[in-house]
């Protein structure tokens, strides 16, 4: 009895700690897109205002602190903003989600940050 | 002096998975309504941008009030010198754990963002009552934990330390939890620095009415024997923080009604705010408060288990129609953005607010009770939280 | 076991006193340091700040409200008790007399030199930057909306719904996720890029001009001078929290 108790409780313990693991292969499907490694797509050809290699790695790092300095402290650099990504980066589906998909993370970004999947003309008139 | 002993409960009958089931249940309720609230957004409560808090912010002072209390009482014995309460400190130790994770669940599960959980740990805001409770409470859980740990242990002085400065915290905590309310200077009915000790006054008379329910009970479904005599005393020292309670409400609003600025609040609470009027004089003073404190003040009626049991609960939830009282009333009404003018907008200024309790601030709250029942039966079958037998031992 | 028990009091008591006597330290400091600013006169140099004459603003005027419910992504949730304010329109009366007349002024975040709301926030989401504007960083909202209680000017409203940001109207402005709490903000995003608030904007193209924004400068002669006239007065200023939006004309 004890024995089997046990046993249970490694399994449930087990379950439960690969739990975000089955989350996200049953909710953002990190197990169908494995295996075509993701192709982001970029319309405008040009320089980055980063090294892309530098970008690919540390982009969300220098998010969170421009967006830190331009929150608190006040000190606001448009090239760095995450509006000004839009400006070649416009297609948010083809470009951003292309990764995130493929590594299974989600981004909060974009529950309110303005940012439309295909790019959006609104946005490229008032820019 | 015969050694109390305590043993574990046996919780294989039928009436005790019953029980587990059902509580259970309850319990469950809690961070479900919380998870369709999150889900869904705030709309579906109650709540507006008019009356930013609801029920369950008084779920959660009603917690940490009766927290507070069966704290206290769990000292009794071994701070105050009450050894006749020795058999029940360590289930009161127990209910006060309890009840306080219960009211940190109240608070988290109604933020906004309860995702975002370790942010106050992380920025600490010193002029922020929220801030230090959230250290204060953190603190008193702990505290407890160690207290009743020391009880299990036997550690006679160490036990003894223990127990005064949690009764020290637990009185912080809760003047904390007055502070919340009694240091919003903008609303009327919020500001006064009599709300810490008034709060505190009420979490031990809700306290002490929580513990006689809940000692009568367990002792009756558990089938051991407890001296009536116990259940008596109790209940005289349930009457007498009424009237402490009785005298603060009585000062507080005397006070403020006579300040002429103060007129329009005061009236509103005493005279003519409908609901809130009504449950002021018919809820808290008449049924919460005067008639349970005659019933047990009364030799007749206070030497009476079942007139002792009915004014425990009339006062149990008299605390919670005070709570409600303190916490609702004062966002109803409106901000004087103008005292002496009259005002309107589209933002309902000027205009008294209506609160309405929805169902899942309902589920939610009963939730919260069930997760301090589920925890408390789950506790007695663990760990050896009940006496054998509780007997009035005259003092010598 | 009788070592342990000692190391262990003396670190409960350590912690203990350390829980208290730190937050009075800290309040105590605070009070000191707020007695000194308030002695000197000139804690408003150099923060943003508003006039508003009344007397030009008529009662049935809302341009300032719409323009800010554009430029904010403001939503709309069609329930009164829920709809999000940033600026309103407020219509007084004088009580006590009879037939007293109604006029109205627009009210929004006042951004109190003391603010309340900033003092009351558990994890300072609410903060005063260095110019003087208080804002609600919604990075860090927890949404346990003390600040909405602790506001003496309803300055503040909760978003209780889902707001889509695809809707939006100005892509410049992030919409807020439900669970946070905003209010005015003076048009950061504009002021920093040296264009006027919306509402004032408005103010002067299609309403009575009566809104005047600019920092309290020695130097100018824009709102300053206005205030040190005398006549310009603030809401509610018994309470100590000194808005840096006057009105002349109350
Ligand atoms: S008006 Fe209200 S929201 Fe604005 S700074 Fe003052 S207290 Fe805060």
């Amino acid at each position: 009895m004890s024995k089997f108790t046990g046993v249970v409780a490694v399994i449930l313990f087990f379950i439960l700690l690969s739990f975000p693991f089955i989350y996200n292969s049953l909710t953002v499907g990190v197990l169908n897109s494995v295996s075509a490694t993701p192709q982001p797509k970029l319309e405008k050809q040009g320089k980055c205002i980063r090294d892309t290699d530098w970008m690919r790695h540390n982009h969300m790092n220098l998010l969170k602190h421009t967006r830190e300095n331009t929150v608190r402290n006040g000190v606001r650099v448009t090239m760095d903003s995450i509006n000004n990504c839009r400006s070649c980066h416009s297609n948010r589906k083809e470009f951003c989600d292309s990764c995130h998909t493929y590594v299974g993370i989600k981004p909060e970004c974009w529950n309110c940050h303005i940012y439309p999947l295909h790019g959006n003309d609104k946005i490229k008139n008032h820019g | 002096m015969a050694k109390t002993k305590y043993t574990k409960i046996d919780g294989s009958s039928k009436e005790y998975w019953g029980l587990f089931g059902i509580t259970g249940f309850l319990a469950l309720l809690a961070p479900l309504s919380a998870l369709y609230i999150f889900v869904n957004g705030h709309h579906v409560t109650g709540m507006t941008n008019q009356v930013p808090w609801g029920l369950p912010i008084v779920m959660a002072v009603y917690l940490i009030g009766a927290s507070a209390g069966s704290l206290v009482l769990s000292a009794m014995s071994s701070v105050f010198g009450k050894k006749e309460f020795k058999p029940f400190s360590r289930m009161a130790a127990l209910l006060a754990i309890l009840l306080i994770i219960a009211a940190l669940m109240a608070i988290i599960l109604d933020w906004g963002r309860p995702d975002r959980l370790m942010l106050p740990f992380f920025y600490f805001q010193p002029r922020s009552m929220f801030s230090l409770n959230a250290i204060l409470y953190s603190a008193y859980v702990g505290l407890c934990g160690i207290y009743l740990w020391a009880m299990f242990n036997d550690k006679g002085k160490l036990e003894k330390l223990l127990g005064i400065s949690a009764v020290f915290l637990a009185v912080l905590v809760h003047s904390g939890t007055g502070a919340i309310f009694g240091f919003v200077y903008v609303r009327e009915l919020y500001n006064s620095p009599l709300l810490s000790p008034a709060f505190i006054a009420a979490a031990l008379s809700s306290g002490t009415a929580m513990m006689i329910i809940m000692i009568h009970g367990t002792f009756k479904l558990t089938g051991r024997h407890v001296d009536a005599k116990l259940i008596y005393s109790l209940a005289k020292l349930m009457g007498i923080f009424i009237i402490v309670v009785l005298y603060f409400i009585f000062v507080e609003n005397l006070t403020r009604a006579y300040a002429p600025k103060n007129y329009e609040a005061v009236s509103f609470l005493l005279f003519n705010g409908g609901k809130y009027t009504n449950l002021f004089w018919v809820g808290l003073l008449g049924l919460g408060l005067i008639i349970p404190m005659s019933i047990v003040l009364n030799p007749k009626t206070g030497k009476s288990t079942l007139f002792v049991l009915i004014a425990a609960w009339m006062q149990l939830i008299g605390v919670v129609i005070e709570r409600y009282i303190i916490v609702i009333p004062p966002q109803v009404l409106p901000l004087e953005l103008f005292p002496d003018k009259q005002i309107t907008s589209t933002f309902l200024d000027g205009q008294i607010a209506s609160y309405n309790i929805s169902f899942v601030e309902i589920c939610y709250s009963i939730g919260l009770i069930g997760v301090v029942l589920f925890g408390f039966i789950v506790c007695i079958k663990l760990w050896p939280m009940l006496p054998t037998e509780a007997h009035y031992q005259e003092l010598d | 076991m009788s070592v342990d028990r000692r190391d262990f009091l003396k670190l409960g008591i350590t912690l203990a006193a350390g829980t208290m006597v730190g937050p009075a330290g800290f309040a105590l400091s605070n009070v000191s340091s707020h007695a000194n600013k308030t002695n000197s006169n000139d804690s408003l140099i150099n923060k943003w700040g508003m006039v508003i004459d009344i007397d030009k603003c008529a009662p049935n005027c809302n341009s300032c409200v719409d323009a800010c419910r554009k430029e904010n992504n403001i939503p709309d949730f069609s329930n009164p008790e829920l709809d999000i304010h940033w600026i309103r329109k407020v219509k007084f009366k004088q009580k006590h007399v009879p037939e007293p007349t109604e006029r109205s002024l627009p009210a929004m975040c006042f951004h109190c030199e003391d603010p309340p709301c900033a003092h009351v926030c558990p994890v300072e989401a609410t903060f005063i930057r260095k110019d003087g504007i208080v804002l609600v960083d919604k990075h860090r909202c927890i949404g346990c909306r003390y600040c909405m209680v602790a506001c003496p000017y309803k300055a503040r409203s909760f978003v209780s719904k889902h707001v889509n940001p695809e809707n939006a109207n100005n892509p410049d402005v992030p919409v807020r996720m439900h669970g946070v709490v905003e209010k005015c903000n003076f048009c950061v995003h504009r002021i920093d890029v040296g264009k006027d608030p919306a509402c004032v904007e408005a103010c002067h193209a299609n309403g009575g001009g009566g809104m005047q924004f600019g920092k309290f400068n020695q130097n100018d002669n824009g709102i300053l001078k206005v205030v040190r006239g005398g006549k310009a007065q603030q809401l509610r200023a018994d309470l100590g929290t000194n808005p840096k939006v006057y009105y002349v004309g109350i």
